[in-house]
């Protein structure tokens, strides 16, 4: 009721406002940016393939290597950040309720993203792309939106879950 | 700074409380350089008497992202919270 009288009172002289929550909270999440940083893993570790396939390297190979190494540990890192956005700031009781599967997922992808920054391994990158597309799955499924799985139509050409978003009736 | 202050809370502030002897976990007005005015709790005081504050909320800044702030900063000390319904 207090809270009522004060409300009534704040449409009248307009209390000023306060932030107390400095981490702005400002909706917009999407997976699709964990998925590419995945794709470019995958990729990074086509083309390190690709150098390890030379009997040796030129010293501009080498820093080839040294470039394509530093973005794979890169995106593995920004792998980790997207995924924990989503899952600390967007995922919230609802969602869990509805996919229990959530903080193991989470957990999963954390650890296969280690498994692909350490190795140069398409088989790891694979694992942590399957993971994913999984959670993309989801978090789309908890927007009411479906998805569908196509293939990228750039390197490394991986399925990818796309939400199935429909253009607006003019 | 949910759960001590949920969202669309109302707060009682009182200015002058900023002048008497601050506790550690009081609510604050602050006015920050960089986030404006906000409410936040009083973590310490450090021996150059800087205030240094933190939230509540596992979202919120870290304490050493907020930074410290001087005493000029202080707008004034939180005596009541009116959650919503």
């Amino acid at each position: 009721m207090l809270y009522n009288i004060i409300a009534k009172l704040d449409e009248k002289l307009n209390f000023p406002v306060l932030m107390a929550h400095c981490d702005i909270p400002c909706k917009i999440y999407d997976p699709i940016h964990a998925q590419i940083a995945t794709l470019t893993i995958i990729r990074m570790v086509d083309l390190i393939n690709e150098l390890k396939a030379k009997p040796s390297l030129t010293l501009d190979e080498q820093a080839e290597f040294l470039r394509l190494v530093n973005q794979k540990e890169l995106h593995g890192l920004r792998v980790k950040e997207e995924v924990t956005v989503i899952w600390g700031d967007y995922i919230k009781a609802p969602q869990l309720k509805q996919y229990p599967e959530l903080h193991e997922l989470v957990h999963s992808i954390m650890l296969a993203s280690s498994q692909a920054k350490q190795h140069i391994s398409k088989d790891a990158s694979l694992a942590l792309l399957a993971k994913v597309n999984r959670l993309a799955e989801i978090f789309w499924a908890t927007k009411q939106v479906s998805t569908f799985t196509a293939v990228c139509p750039y390197p490394p050409a991986e399925r990818l879950v796309y939400p199935n978003l429909q253009p607006e009736e003019a | 700074m949910s759960p001590r202050i949920p969202e669309n809370s109302y707060v009682f502030i009182v200015p002058w409380l900023r002048l008497l002897n601050l506790k550690e976990g009081s609510l604050l007005k602050v006015f920050h350089p960089r986030y404006g005015y906000i409410v936040k709790s009083l973590a310490q005081v450090d021996r150059n008497g800087l205030f240094w504050l933190k939230g509540h909320h596992k979202s919120s800044l870290p304490i050493e992202k907020l930074g410290p702030v001087g005493k000029s900063q202080i707008q004034g000390k939180v005596l009541w919270v009116f959650p919503p319904k």
